[in-house]
């Protein structure tokens, strides 16, 4: 038998791509040659296990994670690189140096000066400020190209990390002054775009999956701020919003907005010229073939997991939560435990803390008792420490809590003080309202709600409470006439 | 696998339309190719979280070169090399690859049960071989052990289904060369299957 047959033309025989002649010769030898039959075989066999072998499918936020680095590629590419900028400069100040007829150590010593101030420049112009973890609630890792580790309060987390949080658990990021994020559990972003610490730039942070709650300060006027997920672009016009991509929206995004607006786009091609402007105290949801619906009011529910916007950070938290509802009145009179963030309570007196703790006691055993020491601990907080910013606060809900508790008159009294003491601050309008809705509602007393309601009417007549009585005025006269 | 027809003439059509600002063109592009190239990274370094990088990258990459496309070649073969050169890259840096001297024979009793299950392969249902987990994960570690050169033809033409011309294009050599290295790099899994395909009696040459 002849066995001068190498693997090369049998392998190319499995695969037909002998030319006929060869491939009748080989085909012949194979037919006599228990070995290179058996050859062919495993080939055969080798081929049929590969062919099948399972197609890897990218994962949901694959397309995301493209667009994003594609728009920070085009982006790159369309700025002058910093090194480019820098030798420009440094071209230019050498021409400069060179015109003048000095000595050669003078020259020297400017082009050096030059340089390093240069040098100095370059830094601040490409440093960039990265957020810094402020408040941690369990477990969360932050993976870079250098691998994964577990995050901790107070560390710094770069551009192109991504922070993934565990079950149970929530993080707080910030950047002081511009921006702050709260990143709930089984959540994952990356940390694209980050602006430098002394310019105006473009912050993009993608929301693989799970939810974020974004706050936008005072100090980030004049950059811009996008959040992306598989199905939407959220950007930021100076707010206060929410971004839910968890599993349960079936590659649907959630936008909330408790403050300010957002521009809420889809992400296709063929949707972003689809933008629509979400605004305070509306919603709404992006589908990632249809993009974003027409926003709508936000539900009660969908209010309450807002607020805890005002929970991110290390704000004092001794406060109530004010909707910016026209029915924000009757909220107010729903009195909720108060929150403060565990970073917080070294720095507060322990008689706020007392009382913080006697509150949500009584609340959880629903005990009489301990609600009136509540009440007298919060109103020892106004009286020993005096805040003209959280008084009128606690006052109305101390008010709501009289209330609560069936005490009519003592919330009535209570709230007098807001519209006294405060009638400047757009608390003294809930108050006045409030005091008109439990006259109405738990005096049953109409003449005095009446005079409470036109009270406000008279005094706040651009106040979303005076929206709200109008609008109930109008319903009855309708129900009347019907 | 159902990877796309790569005859060109559709594709070279969408780079133009990409070329003159047309998004739309750009996304079918990515649409057509993302998933095969996703594969054949995959393929190349065993790992899924750093194959989806590349393959962004590869698009990254395309987009940014629409331009220097020349009509000469074909797209197909211009993304498979780009994503192939990232892939190498990759390999080089991060170290996944440790070559194991040829005649390593990586066999024990486990896989010498699984050869004679691959040797009998090419008579079961194709559904059956896919649905053996253990042997897809047996072939993809044989995979992560053959020298780079070797492993790409095999997985262009093998996995991909790809011609050996297409190959020959995205690699930059000849025919030639893809038959002989495809021969090589199937000689090589065999080997570290246990099979030795190239035995004492067969000989380099072609003679018949």
């Amino acid at each position: 038998m002849n066995h001068r047959i190498g693997l090369e033309l049998i392998s190319m025989y499995v695969d037909g791509r002998l030319p006929g002649h060869r491939h009748n010769a080989v085909a012949s030898h194979i037919e006599g040659c228990l070995s290179c039959g058996n050859t062919v075989r495993m080939l055969r066999g080798y081929k049929a296990a590969v062919a099948v072998l399972h197609p890897v499918e990218e994962s949901v936020t694959f397309d995301l994670q493209f667009r994003d680095k594609l728009n920070e590629a085009l982006v790159a590419r369309a700025r002058p690189s910093p090194l480019a900028v820098i030798a420009e400069r440094m071209l230019e100040d050498a021409r400069a140096l060179l015109v003048p007829r000095v000595p050669a150590l003078v020259r020297i010593t400017a082009l050096v000066i030059v340089t390093i101030s240069l040098g100095i420049g370059s830094y601040f112009y490409t440093s960039v400020e990265n957020p810094i973890v402020v408040a941690m609630y369990g477990e969360a890792t932050v993976s870079t190209p250098s691998g994964a580790r577990a995050l901790q309060s107070g560390q710094k987390i770069g551009p192109g990390s991504t922070i993934s949080i565990q079950e149970g658990s929530s993080l707080d990021i910030e950047v002081s002054g511009k921006f702050a994020i709260r990143l709930k559990e089984n959540s994952s972003v990356r940390i694209g775009r980050m602006i430098p610490k002394y310019r105006k730039g473009e912050v993009r942070i993608a929301l693989n999956k799970g939810k974020a709650l974004v706050r936008i300060d005072e100090g980030f006027k004049g950059s811009r701020f996008f959040m992306r997920t598989s199905a939407a672009e959220v950007k930021a016009l100076g707010t206060k919003f929410a971004v839910d991509a968890t599993e349960k929206l079936r590659k649907r995004t959630w936008v909330g907005v408790l403050e300010g607006a957002v521009e809420v786009a889809g992400v296709g091609r063929s949707q972003q010229a689809k933008k629509i402007v979400v605004k305070t105290g509306q919603m709404t949801i992006v589908d990632i073939k249809e993009g974003p619906a027409a926003p709508r009011r936000l539900a009660l529910d969908e209010w309450r997991e807002l607020e805890e916007l005002y929970q991110i950070g290390k704000k004092l938290q001794v406060l109530l939560l004010v909707r910016n509802t026209a029915d924000r009145a009757m909220e107010v009179l729903r009195p909720a435990p108060l929150y403060i963030s565990d970073e917080e309570k070294g720095e507060l007196p322990s008689l706020v803390k007392t009382a913080i703790q006697t509150i949500n006691q009584a609340i959880e055993k629903n005990d009489i008792n301990q609600h009136l020491e509540s009440i007298r601990l919060l109103e020892q907080v106004v009286k020993e420490y005096p805040n003209p910013r959280y008084d009128p606060q606690l006052l109305l809900f101390i008010g709501a809590y009289y209330r609560f508790i069936g005490h009519y008159t003592d919330s009535i009294r209570t709230l007098e003080r807001v519209v006294e003491e405060y009638p400047e601050t757009t608390f003294a309008s809930i108050a006045q309202c409030a005091i008109g809705i439990v006259f109405e509602r738990d005096l049953k007393d109409v003449s005095k709600a009446s005079e409470a309601y036109n009270t406000v009417l008279r005094n706040y007549p651009d106040s979303l409470e005076a929206i709200w009585i109008e609008s109930n005025i109008k319903k009855t006269e309708a129900g009347r006439l019907s | 696998m159902g990877y796309p027809d790569t005859r060109g003439a559709q594709d070279e059509a969408l780079i133009e339309r990409a070329k003159a600002g047309d998004g739309q063109a750009f996304d079918e592009l990515y649409a057509k190719y993302k998933r095969p190239i996703l594969n054949f990274i995959y393929r190349m370094i065993g790992n899924k979280e750093t194959a989806e990088e590349l393959t962004q990258e590869t698009f990254v990459r395309v987009y940014m070169n629409l331009s220097t496309f020349s009509p000469k070649g074909k797209v197909s073969s211009w993304i498979y090399t780009i994503a192939g050169n990232l892939a190498k890259n990759e390999l080089r840096d991060k170290k996944y690859f440790h070559d194991i001297p040829l005649e390593t024979i990586v066999v024990n009793d486990e896989t010498s049960v699984k050869l004679s299950d691959l040797i009998a392969i090419h008579k079961k249902n194709p559904e059956e071989i896919a649905e053996d987990k253990e042997l897809q994960e047996s072939i993809q570690k044989i995979f992560d052990t053959i020298p780079e050169k070797y492993r790409q033809v095999l997985v262009l033409c093998d996995v991909q289904e790809l011609s050996y011309e297409e190959v020959a294009s995205i690699i930059g050599c000849s025919v030639g060369t893809v038959a002989s290295r495809l021969s090589r790099a199937r000689a090589i899994f065999m080997k570290r299957f246990g099979a030795d395909l190239g035995g004492a009696h067969h000989k380099t040459g072609n003679d018949l």
